[in-house]
Order: structure tokens, then C-alpha cells, then sequence
């Protein structure tokens, strides 16, 4: 029996994925020198059971889709944060008797890689034996797995004649969890209690039945207790209906032909998934990439990557990183897990599934007590918001090498993540936001980048200016593209996004975490880079200020409890992706466009893709909407002045 | 006299009925997508009765749906608030659910390129007031600016314009004002909602799509007029009400879903000519499978659509769903050795490969074929000759040697998977609505409808299903069976504990006063039919449910209403936490008094009761998984009251019915089948 707070303190560095990884490390080979022979990699039979038949196989994988859908469904509509019901910033699943999931919602990467480490992590506290029907277990312990504290994971076994059939999941993102900063982001925490209330697994229902003591120790320790309490229910919901339709499920197959069938979609997804592998050429790509300061200190971190494709398993090797930093950028290793696979889907067919066979090709070595498995007390709250995207990064620099035509330029790979709160005059009330922004992904070697919501949420929807006035003391007052962002190419990145954020009422206190400030993403093959994030604040008289300039804090981008006054602006500029190959070889069609849309400037379109001035100053005495709507204003003003 | 006129993808069809003699005929005509009037011409033409002597001529158009799926639409600005020019462009942020991990994934290009998107100054906050007045001049400049490049019609979204539209307002009397040939759609009228991005997409719809429409009723209505049409042009809308023509011009966004709105509307009259109120209707094509639900009698409808994976449309229309699942999906192995049906299907052409027209790979209908359920001389009134070597060829190939099972077995899984595929389409919508699909029957329309209800029903456990007289003309049908409908939303947001009931009364009965006012301008002079409903929540709770209000507006009982719903939909509900209201939803019936008498029905044959039947055949039974002997029927021949018994096969004139061996059938008055799935005598 682990005695609770060990649990709640476990160092990543004793937890491992899968054999594979453990005994690499444990024989402290280089990556080089592990051998080519297959008695490394975990062998199983992955024919399909001769008991299966593909028809059937098909038939229960869309029924257990339909099914997270549902629960899915039921989260959404009963959710009373907006980082719930708007940002949908949450993944269910459900996982089979053994914990290795089976079918999953398919827009959190971070939420979906650290599900299954959760989930086993809170049904291991208590042992099967000591768990009922009926029992539903929370928890938000994240150095036993969940991403970091603001989300919480909830486990409902479903039990079918005294026996564990399915266990289903949920991890959500809550508006608070407590901690020093409203919102449970800070950027310059320097251990993880500061980040808030760390639960360990517990029961919040025991058969059924609400735990009213655990309830009032969680909701105590969030200043947002009405709202959680609410979200905490969305989630019991979605289990409970989930658990239903399992249910419905059971009746028509039954326990042993379900059993068999979860299994069969498992290897169906590994068949799949070592098939795609095997078209990335064997070999050992390196790559790494620097984190631009950790929010406590200015110094930069080094994520050191070293990849190897080994016919159809995939190594990813993070020996000689840098050490666990002093700020909160820290990954706890199901992060870091989490973003490999990231990565490596990204290269592979969408449409497989990606449950535990999916992931079972993927290796990862990451020693205990570095920024890409840090141990306790390290703090960790941006480890799954940004670090996350810095390590899908490397990995992605690592397999361009391999198979450019299948990945894409660097990206502008943070989250811009605005958390804080306060206060509202009216009633007295905490209220809190969480706040993040689409940003450039890198150029394809065909195509354009796009701009969405950074790797580790590709689903996470932004908030509307009309969600984000009416529920917080905020006026949006632009969210738009950011010209010129891109990384210029023959093909180029993404755009940024821009937001800026007037206070209207009162003082707001925010807290930062984002990345990008200091190296931008770079262009590749004669492509140019994006252009670094800013985040600013702009006085009254507009004069634009950053935090550090305010508060002298370390990080411009990192930091918490900056006050800003009324009238006062928060600015958000979105890194852009970079581009891919060299400018001049922009098709002119494209070119054009981009000038007629104003998605880059006069200058640019001549001095780096090389447009004639003449036909530049055209185009936009043509169809600048700035420019027209500026030579208006500026007439009206001269008639007045 | 009516005529309903129904245009689909292959064909326009024609359901005429007589209102006084009770008479009805049908017909069919190959439909003209170049110019979609031809064939509606054509087919009154071919009908042989003067147009002249119609009373109303009601249109199930796809012209809409096609304009935005096509992006065929005209050059379309939008005009918006400082600041927020991008809106179109952000969405929010995110990729589909099924592109999460694909890094090459090509975002959807808005209807409205950035140039022409301009934004102006003007501004309100969130409570509505006017924080920074209307720039008219810079309004004017934006108009010419649009116009200079070629826009046709132009959207106007300003921030909070669901609070306070009096900037829209003055918007759109400017732009009016201006003589410029540009059509407006603003989005206070269009979708007076909150979340800015749903309502500009909404709008731009509206203005991308609308003088194409008018153009298209322009026309239509003109060439009817030539030959002498005096009377009602009414269009279909989403709703499952029509609205005049003038109004469709002036707001086709309503009708987005006009083309299978009218499948959905002869569900709800065939439900009530068996006696069923719980009614969900499939139509089962060639390429697409459509569902809709009738729930205590009355139309199910939605305010979420979707253009493409990540463009919503979110106006009041009917819940209709609609996957790429039909007759002619064809079946494939990925590459992880799993059989998939669709969504890519063989289309008319080359069609199944028993259409011996060189289609080479297996399709829903060739495994039908290859299960007996559809004989040589069914498809197409018995004009195309079936190949069932080339069925067989094809899924042999295709699918038994790579996956090691016989043909037949083969067969029968693409038919379950394909049925499988369209049961999560029907469990996502009743799970949505909150309803048990085991407390309905099935309508089942289309030329697949009927030879898949069986095994949709099983899925559910639903014991009853209707197949109606001419299920191939089900939407046609319903056109003449529709009510004049008109919808309206209002936001007004209050808390029934803080705020009571009163002001919220006040204001349903003006929007109300509205809807019926609306009504009346369409034409309809008596008493209407009035429904008024809340979208209600949780304070705090972002996700609204729709609350059917009685015609007393009181606190406690909305308080109490919302509860129970709630509970119904997610298994629990908080009375003690504070009931919101969002916004106020009112509809306006004109009844359409003919339409009971105007169900399409079929001429029962003369057949005598248990009479034997025509042929028999081999026909695959999947429970025993194995040949069996069937019958096969005739449907013109049987006679009111004639019983078939599982497995057999009624042969109609557009579709056929599969009965599995646990079935019974009865042919009722009207010459409908009704199947029953439980009687096993």
C-alpha cells in the first residue's frame, strides 16, 4: 500500500510507459548503440482473433463512438465555465478492464496522451478490490498523470455481473483549482503547491452516492466553488450517461463478446499504426529546441531530442536535456508522452483511432528530474500548455528530416495562454478567465500554414468577443490577423492572431504563460521565421509597456499578478509560422492576393518577395481597406482641426 | 387543385392533388441543374392540366443548398465593427474533430475574401448600449469600396447587435439609400443571437446566396405568370412551413433545408393517418441517407447546421440529418483490415456494378442484390436489367477474398455496416432531443428507405414501420400538405429569481404581436396557430434548452418546466441554482386546411386478402445467415388489407419493402404498408 502523499509526490522518473523504454534506459545504451534485433520492442500478436470478424469489429467501434460523442455531448451542454462550454476543453473516454483505452475523444492531444496514465493512477490508489460499483474516483494529481492541476480526471468503472467491464473517464479543464493565482496558471510559480489544491485520488461517489466531505474539501479550495461545483456535475454526467449506453451496450453483445472486440480495436489501431511507420525510413534523426526562459529565471532550456525509426516502432530518446527548470515550464512525463505521440499522429493516416494501440509503437526515454520529466516539487502548470508544444516541436524537426513531404515549417508553437480574475463590483463574487489564441503554424512544403489553436488544443475553440464582454470586465477591442507574421516563403506560415484587451471596469489582475518571445519559429530551405510573440500593455496615452517594464519581473511572457488599470490595454500578439522555401519563388497569384488582403504589408511584398513597387503601390491604392479607411480619417480630422 | 413540386439532385417531382374530388396523381421528370425551372415547366407541362387552374404551387428548392456547397454564390462583402474584420477567418480557432492530427489538413476559405471584409467604427457593449456612434461616412466609403470591387450583396454584423440594432438599422438605410445595386442581409434580422462568428457566417449565407434566389423565383415566377398562374408561388422553408416566394427572395437563408423539409412534413401526416405521433422519417437515396423526427406530433426542429466541417449555420430549421449513406456507398477495406461502407458512393453514374454501366467496385445496392432483396426488374420501374454476376464479381473482390468470407457473407456485412453507419446518425439526433427512439415508428422514404427500415428498426428495438404510398415522392408529397409557418427569435436575458416573469411576458407578447403580423403579410388572414418557447439555463450554464412555455407566463412554472427538461436530458437537475432565460422564440401556423385530405395515397389493388403470392425466391435471412425461400409481392396488385408474412418482398413501382422473416405486413386503406416487427404468429 503507497501511503497517499507518496503518490501525490511520485517522481515521473519511476514511472515508465512501456518495457521498451525502461530497459533502454536502465541500460544506459545511446540511442546508437541499441540494437536492431526486435527482442527489444514488446512483441504481440496482433493478427486478428480468429474468434473476430471485421463486420462485428466495425459495428462496436462506431457504438462506442457514439457513445463518448454522447457523454461528450452531455459535458458540453451542462458545463457552467466557459473554458468548459466554450472552449470544450475536455477529453472522455472509455478505457477497457485492463485501463488501456479503447475509444477516445480526438481533440485534446495533451488531455488524450495523459488519459491513460490518470486513469491508472486513480483506480491503483485503491485496487480493484476495493472498488464498488458505483464508485466514482477524481483526482488531479498531475506527477501521477494528469496534465497539470486545472485538470481533473473522474473514473466510473462500469461493472456487469460483479465484474469490471469498462471504465470510463473524463480530464477537464477547471475556471480555478486555488493556488496564488486566480485561473491556477501562474507563470512564475517556483513549486507546485503554489499552482493550487493537489488532489489525490479519492471517491467522490461511493455506490453511487456523493462523499459530502470530499465535495466540501474541493470546493473549498477554489475561489470559484458555485461554477466548479457545476463542472464537477457536467462530468459525473457525462459518465453516468456514458455508463447508460455501456450498459445498453453489454445487454446486446455481452461481457465476453465486448471484451474480445475492445481488444480487436486496440491491435486494429497498432496494425495500423506500426503499417504507417513503416513508411518513414529507418534511422536517427536529431533535433532541439530551446525554451526562452522559465518565468523565474531568464535563462533559456534545451529540450535535446535524438529520434529513431527502427522498421516500426518509433524512439524517442531526451537524455542530455536540460534539467528541471525553476519556473513552472516543467512537463511531468505524461506530457511529454503525450506530445511524442502528438508528433508521430501527425505523420500518420487521421483517421486510425488513437487508443492504446496507437500509442504502443511509440517509445520514450526521459530521464527522471529534467524538463521533460521533472520531479517533485517542480513546478509544472505550464508544462502541458507550452512545453508540450516545444516537444511536439522537436519531434516534428526531427522527422522533417526524415520525411519532409508528410510535416510542416516550425510553428509558432505556444498557447498565448491570459488566465486571472478578481473580483466582480456587483455582487462580490470571484469570477476568473482563462484566455488563449489561434497562432501561425509552420509553411507546408504545398501549402500555406493555418492558424489554430496551438498543438496541444487543436480543439480548443477561442472565445467569442461577445462570450468574453459579456461574462468578464473586459472590451475586445481588435481580433484580427497579425500582418506580416508570417514567415515569408515560396510557401508561408500561418498568421498570428492579434487581441487586445481593455479594462472597463476596475483593475485586472492577470497572469501570463506563453513562449515565443525570444526565438521565433525559424523558416526552412531558404524560408524565412515567424515573428515572436508580444504580449503588452498599453497605457492610456498609448504607450506600450511589457511586464517586466511594469513590474520588473524576469519574463515578459511569463509572469503573474500584473495589475492593469482602467482604460489600460492588454495586447496579444500571436507568433507566426515559419515558411518553406525562398520567398521569391511565392506564386504571383498568391503574392498578390496576400497584398489584396492585407495579410502582409507594402514593404514586405517588395523587399522580401521582391514585387515590383510600382505594381505593389497599385494593388493597394487598389484594395487597401486601411489605407482608404486612414485617408478618410484623416480628411475628417483635418476638416475639424 | 395543388401541386406540390419537389427538385432533386436526378429528378423534379410533381404530387398533384385535387382538393375537392380527393383525386391525386403523381409524376416524375429529370431534373435540370443548369436551370432548375426547366424542369418544374417541363413537368407541369407534361402533367396536362392548365397552370392557370392551380391554387397554390408549392417548391421544395435545393437552389440554396447548392449555392453554398457549390460556392457558386454571388461576390458578397461583409461590413462589421472596428476591430473585427477577421472574424470569418479565426472561426474559433480550432480544427475539425477528424483533422486534429493531420498537419496537412486545408482550412475552408470564407465566403467573404478579407478584402472585401470591412470593418467601421461603431461600437456597443455588452449591455447593449452605444459606446462609440456609427461612422456614416465611413459606412458610405466601405459601400463603394465593396461595390468598386464587384460585390452584389453585402452582410452587416456589428458587435451586440442582438442588444441594440439600431446601428444595423441605420446600416442598412444608408447602404439603401446609397442606390447602389447591392442586396443586404443584416444579421439583427437574420440571427439576433449571440457568438458573433455563428451570427456572420449565418448572415453571409443570407447575403451570398440571395440574388441568386431571386433571380431563380424571378424566373420561375415569370414563366408561370406566362402561362397564366395568378395564384400562390409558396416555397419550402427549413421550418417545414411554407413562406411566399417574395419572402424567400428576401430571406433564402430559411430556405437552406427546403428540399428535404418536405419529406419530414409527410412523416408527420402519415404518423397521424396510423395513428402514430412519435414518427422518425429516413429518406434512403442513392448517395445520402436523410432522418428527421416527428415527437408528439410535431416537427423536431434545430438551430445548429453545418456548411462544412467547421462552418455552422445556425438558423431554426427541422433536425434533419443527413450522412453520405445510400444504395449507391461503396464498400472498401482500410488499411487496417476493416470493412467501411461510404461515404464515397458510385453515384447514377457509373452506378452499382449491377448497373452493368462500368461500375466496378460493390455498392449497398449490389450486396442487396446478392442477398435477393432486390430482383432483376426492380431499379428504375424495371427500365434497367439488373447484372447480379457483376454484383457478385464485385464483392468477391472487393471485399470476400480479402477479408476470407463467402460473397453472401460479405454482402451482409456491408448491408449492416451501412445500416450501422446511418443508426449513430439516428442515435446522435434522438440522444440530442432527448428522446428514446424505441417510443417511435419508422417513415420510411426514398427508393432505400423501405428495403432498409427493417434493420434500422432492430437496431432500436422500434416495432413499427411505415412505408407510405409513393415513398419515392415522400418530400413532394409533403409540399402540399404544409402550413404557412413563420419563426422569430429575440434575445432578452433575465434571471426568473432576480427578475420575475413580467418583463419577459411583455416582451413574448411583442414578438408575438410580430410573428403574427409577419404571417398576415404572407397572405394568411385567419386566427393563427401561436407557439411561444424560452432558451433557457442554469445561471453560469452556457448551454441553452429550449422550453416550451404555456400560454401563461409564470415564473414558478418555467422554473419547474426547465428542471424536468433538463433532467430529462442529462440525468440530473439544480432547482435551487438560478434560472436563466437567454432568449424568446415565437412561431406563427397558418394551418393548412386542405392537407389531411391531400396525403398522397395509392389506389388499392383489387387482390384479395392472404392472397398467394406472385413469385417466390431465394432471399438471405440474417439471423440464420443462410438462403431462405420468400415471397415476392406486387404492391399495385394487393388490396386494402392484404397480409404478407416474412421474408418477402414488395415490389413497388419506385422502391422496394423488405420484409425479414420475423415481419408481417398489412396493406392499409390509403395503400400503405404497415410493418410490423414484433407479431410473430
Amino acid at each position: 500500500m503507497l501511503f497517499p502523499s507518496d503518490a501525490v509526490v511520485r517522481s515521473g522518473g519511476a514511472v515508465y510507459f512501456d518495457d521498451t523504454a525502461r530497459r533502454m534506459a536502465e541500460g544506459a545504451l545511446g540511442i546508437e548503440e541499441l540494437p536492431e534485433d526486435a527482442e527489444w520492442f514488446v512483441q504481440r500478436d496482433l493478427e486478428p482473433s480468429p474468434d473476430s470478424d471485421p463486420i462485428q469489429l466495425e459495428l462496436i467501434a462506431g457504438a462506442l463512438r457514439s457513445i463518448w460523442i454522447e457523454m461528450q455531448l452531455t459535458m458540453t451542454r451542462t458545463a457552467y465555465s466557459p473554458v468548459f462550454y466554450e472552449g470544450e476543453d475536455y477529453t472522455v473516454a472509455i478505457f477497457d478492464a485492463h485501463l488501456d483505452r479503447v475509444s477516445q475523444r480526438e481533440g485534446f492531444p495533451s488531455q488524450m496522451g495523459a488519459m491513460q496514465q490518470a486513469v491508472r493512477a486513480g483506480i491503483e490508489m485503491f485496487g480493484w478490490d476495493s472498488i464498488d460499483d458505483g464508485d466514482v474516483v477524481v483526482h488531479n494529481s498531475a506527477l501521477i498523470g494528469t496534465p497539470h492541476l486545472p485538470e481533473f480526471c473522474m473514473i466510473k468503472p462500469v461493472f456487469r455481473d460483479g465484474q469490471v467491464a469498462v471504465v470510463l473517464a473524463t480530464i477537464a479543464h477547471h475556471a480555478d483549482v486555488g493556488g496564488v493565482a486566480p485561473g491556477g496558471m501562474p507563470g512564475d510559480s517556483t513549486d507546485v503547491h503554489q499552482e493550487g489544491l493537489i488532489l489525490p485520488p479519492v471517491k467522490l461517489f461511493r455506490q453511487g452516492k456523493p462523499d459530502p466531505e470530499i465535495w466540501r474539501v474541493i470546493l473549498a479550495n477554489t475561489r470559484t466553488a458555485a461554477s466548479s461545483y457545476g463542472d464537477f456535475m457536467a462530468m459525473y454526467g457525462s459518465l453516468v450517461t456514458g455508463e447508460r449506453r455501456i450498459n445498453e451496450l453489454l445487454d446486446k453483445y455481452g461481457h465476453d463478446t465486448l471484451r474480445l472486440y475492445m481488444r480487436e480495436l486496440q491491435k486494429y489501431s497498432e496494425r495500423r499504426m506500426r503499417a504507417a511507420i513503416r513508411e518513414i525510413p529507418n534511422g536517427i534523426y536529431r533535433a532541439e529546441i530551446l525554451a526562452d526562459d522559465d518565468g523565474v529565471t531568464a535563462d533559456p532550456h534545451r529540450i535535446t531530442m535524438a529520434l529513431r525509426v527502427f522498421a516500426e516502432d518509433v524512439v524517442v530518446d531526451f537524455r542530455g536535456s536540460d534539467e528541471q527548470a525553476a519556473g513552472p515550464i516543467n512537463c511531468p512525463l505524461a506530457v511529454s508522452l503525450a506530445a511524442c505521440a502528438n508528433a508521430v499522429f501527425n505523420l500518420t493516416d487521421p483517421s486510425i483511432p488513437h487508443n492504446q494501440g496507437a500509442f504502443a509503437p511509440i517509445h520514450v526515454i526521459a530521464p527522471a528530474g529534467t524538463i521533460v520529466n521533472c520531479d517533485y516539487p517542480a513546478p509544472l502548470s505550464a508544462g502541458n500548455t507550452e512545453t508540450h508544444n516545444l516537444v511536439a516541436e522537436v519531434v516534428m524537426a526531427g522527422l522533417r528530416q526524415a520525411v519532409p513531404t508528410l510535416t510542416m515549417a516550425p510553428t509558432g508553437a505556444t498557447t498565448g495562454l491570459i488566465t486571472g480574475g478578481g473580483r466582480r463590483e456587483a455582487d462580490d463574487d470571484f469570477y476568473t478567465f482563462v484566455l488563449w489564441e489561434p497562432t501561425g503554424y509552420g509553411a507546408r512544403l504545398q501549402r500555406d500554414g493555418y492558424m489554430i489553436t496551438t498543438w496541444v488544443a487543436p480543439q480548443a475553440r477561442q472565445f467569442p468577443t461577445e462570450v468574453v464582454e459579456t461574462e468578464q470586465p473586459w472590451r475586445v477591442l481588435r481580433y484580427e490577423l497579425r500582418k506580416d507574421s508570417a514567415g515569408a516563403g515560396r510557401t508561408r506560415g500561418g498568421l498570428g492572431l492579434v487581441r487586445e484587451y481593455q479594462v472597463v471596469d476596475g483593475e485586472q489582475v492577470v497572469n501570463s504563460i506563453a513562449h515565443y518571445h525570444r526565438f521565433a519559429a525559424q523558416g526552412v530551405e531558404g524560408g524565412m521565421g515567424g515573428k515572436p510573440l508580444e504580449v503588452r500593455i498599453r497605457t492610456v496615452d498609448g504607450d506600450e509597456q511589457t511586464a517586466v517594464d511594469r513590474t520588473g519581473c524576469v519574463s515578459p511572457a511569463k509572469f503573474s499578478g500584473v495589475k492593469i488599470g482602467p482604460g489600460e490595454c492588454l495586447v496579444v500578439r500571436m507568433p507566426g509560422g515559419g515558411g518553406w522555401g525562398s520567398p521569391t519563388e511565392r506564386s504571383p497569384t498568391a503574392l498578390r492576393s496576400d497584398l489584396r488582403d492585407e495579410l502582409i504589408s507594402r514593404r514586405v511584398a517588395i523587399e522580401v518577395y521582391g514585387l515590383a513597387p510600382d505594381e505593389a503601390s497599385e494593388i493597394c491604392a487598389r484594395y487597401s481597406w486601411e489605407d482608404k479607411r486612414a485617408a478618410h480619417r484623416q480628411t475628417v480630422t483635418g476638416a475639424v482641426g | 387543385m395543388l401541386v406540390g413540386i419537389d427538385v432533386g439532385g436526378t429528378f423534379t417531382d410533381f404530387v398533384v392533388v385535387d382538393s375537392e374530388t380527393g383525386e391525386q396523381r403523381q409524376h416524375k421528370v429529370p431534373s435540370t441543374p443548369a436551370n432548375p425551372a426547366d424542369a418544374v415547366v417541363n413537368g407541369l407541362t407534361d402533367l396536362g392540366i392548365p397552370i392557370r387552374s392551380y391554387d397554390r404551387i408549392v417548391h421544395g428548392t435545393t437552389v440554396a443548398t447548392n449555392t453554398i456547397i457549390q460556392r457558386s454564390g454571388v461576390t458578397t462583402g461583409l461590413i462589421t465593427t472596428e476591430g473585427h474584420r477577421d472574424t470569418l477567418a479565426i472561426r474559433r480557432g480550432t480544427k475539425p474533430e477528424r483533422q486534429v492530427f493531420n498537419n496537412q489538413w486545408v482550412e475552408p476559405e470564407p465566403l467573404v475574401p478579407r478584402y472585401l471584409r470591412l470593418d467601421v467604427r461603431e461600437r456597443m457593449n455588452a449591455r447593449g448600449e452605444v459606446v462609440v456612434e456609427l461612422d456614416e461616412d465611413e459606412l458610405r466609403l466601405a459601400v463603394e469600396h465593396l461595390v468598386e470591387h464587384g460585390a452584389e450583396a453585402v452582410a452587416v454584423c456589428f458587435l451586440f447587435s442582438y442588444l441594440n440594432d439600431t446601428h444595423e438599422r441605420r446600416a442598412e438605410e444608408i447602404i439603401g439609400a446609397m442606390d447602389v445595386p447591392i442586396d443586404v442581409s443584416r444579421s439583427s434580422d437574420i440571427l439576433p443571437q449571440w457568438r458573433e462568428f455563428e451570427r456572420s457566417v449565418t448572415t453571409v449565407a443570407d447575403a451570398y446566396i440571395k440574388p441568386v434566389m431571386r433571380h431563380y423565383i424571378d424566373e420561375l415566377a415569370t414563366r408561370l405568370d406566362d402561362q397564366g398562374f395568378s395564384r400562390d408561388l409558396l416555397i419550402m422553408r427549413s421550418n417545414g412551413g411554407v413562406m411566399t416566394a417574395a419572402s424567400a427572395a428576401e430571406r433564402p437563408i430559411e430556405t437552406f433545408l427546403s428540399g428535404p423539409a418536405g419529406g419530414v412534413v409527410a412523416g408527420m401526416y402519415y404518423g397521424r393517418q396510423v395513428g402514430e405521433a412519435n414518427v422518425i422519417t429516413i429518406d434512403i437515396g442513392g448517395t445520402s441517407f436523410d432522418a428527421a423526427m416527428i415527437s408528439e406530433g410535431r416537427l423536431s426542429t434545430t438551430t445548429e447546421s453545418w456548411i462544412d466541417d467547421v462552418t455552422p449555420l445556425n438558423i431554426a430549421m427541422l433536425d434533419i440529418r443527413t450522412i453520405g449513406a445510400g444504395g449507391g456507398s461503396i464498400a472498401w477495406i482500410d488499411a487496417g483490415g476493416a470493412l467501411k461502407v461510404g461515404p464515397r458512393s458510385a453515384g447514377a453514374d457509373p452506378g452499382p456494378a449491377c448497373y452493368g454501366r462500368g461500375g466496378s467496385e460493390p455498392t449497398v445496392t449490389d450486396a442487396n442484390v446478392v442477398l435477393g432483396r432486390l430482383g432483376a426488374k426492380t431499379l428504375l420501374g424495371g427500365r434497367l436489367e439488373i447484372d447480379e454476376q457483376a454484383a457478385r464479381a464485385a464483392i468477391d473482390r472487393h471485399v470476400a477474398k480479402p477479408l476470407g468470407l463467402s460473397v453472401e457473407a460479405a454482402a451482409e456485412g456491408i448491408v449492416r455496416i451501412c445500416v450501422a453507419n446511418m443508426a449513430a446518425e439516428l442515435k446522435a439526433m434522438t440522444a440530442e432531443q432527448g428522446v428514446n427512439p424505441r417510443d417511435f415508428a419508422i417513415l420510411a422514404g426514398g427508393g432505400g428507405g423501405p428495403l432498409h427500415a427493417a434493420a434500422l428498426a432492430a437496431e432500436f428495438g422500434i416495432a413499427r414501420v411505415i412505408v407510405p404510398a409513393f415513398p419515392g415522392l415522400l418530400s413532394a408529397g409533403g409540399l402540399v400538405l404544409s402550413d404557412l409557418r413563420v419563426d422569430r427569435l429575440k434575445s432578452f436575458r433575465c434571471r426568473l429569481e432576480r427578475d420575475g416573469a413580467d418583463a419577459l411576458a411583455a416582451a413574448a407578447s411583442d414578438l408575438v404581436e410580430e410573428v403574427v403580423e409577419a404571417l398576415h403579410s404572407e397572405g394568411y388572414q385567419d386566427e393563427p396557430v401561436v407557439e411561444v418557447s424560452l432558451d433557457m439555463k442554469y445561471s453560469g450554464q452556457n448551454w441553452e434548452i429550449r422550453v416550451e412555455v404555456p400560454t401563461t407566463i409564470d415564473a414558478g412554472e418555467l422554473r419547474r418546466r426547465f428542471d424536468e427538461t433538463h433532467h430529462g436530458l442529462y440525468g440530473f437537475s439544480l432547482p435551487g441554482h438560478t434560472h436563466e432565460v437567454l432568449s424568446i422564440r415565437a412561431t406563427a401556423i397558418g394551418p393548412n386546411s386542405a392537407a389531411s385530405e391531400s396525403v398522397p395515397r395509392r389506389t388499392p389493388g383489387t387482390a384479395a386478402t392472404d392472397r398467394p403470392p406472385s413469385t417466390s425466391r431465394r432471399m438471405w435471412d440474417d439471423a440464420k445467415h443462410q438462403f431462405v425461400d420468400g415471397s415476392v409481392y406486387a404492391w399495385d396488385d394487393m388490396g386494402e388489407g392484404a397480409t404478407v408474412r416474412g421474408p418477402a418482398i414488395i415490389e413497388g413501382m419506385d422502391s422496394t419493402v423488405w420484409l425479414p422473416g420475423d415481419g408481417h405486413a398489412v396493406v392499409d386503406e390509403y395503400g400503405n404498408v404497415i410493418v410490423d416487427l414484433k407479431a410473430r404468429t
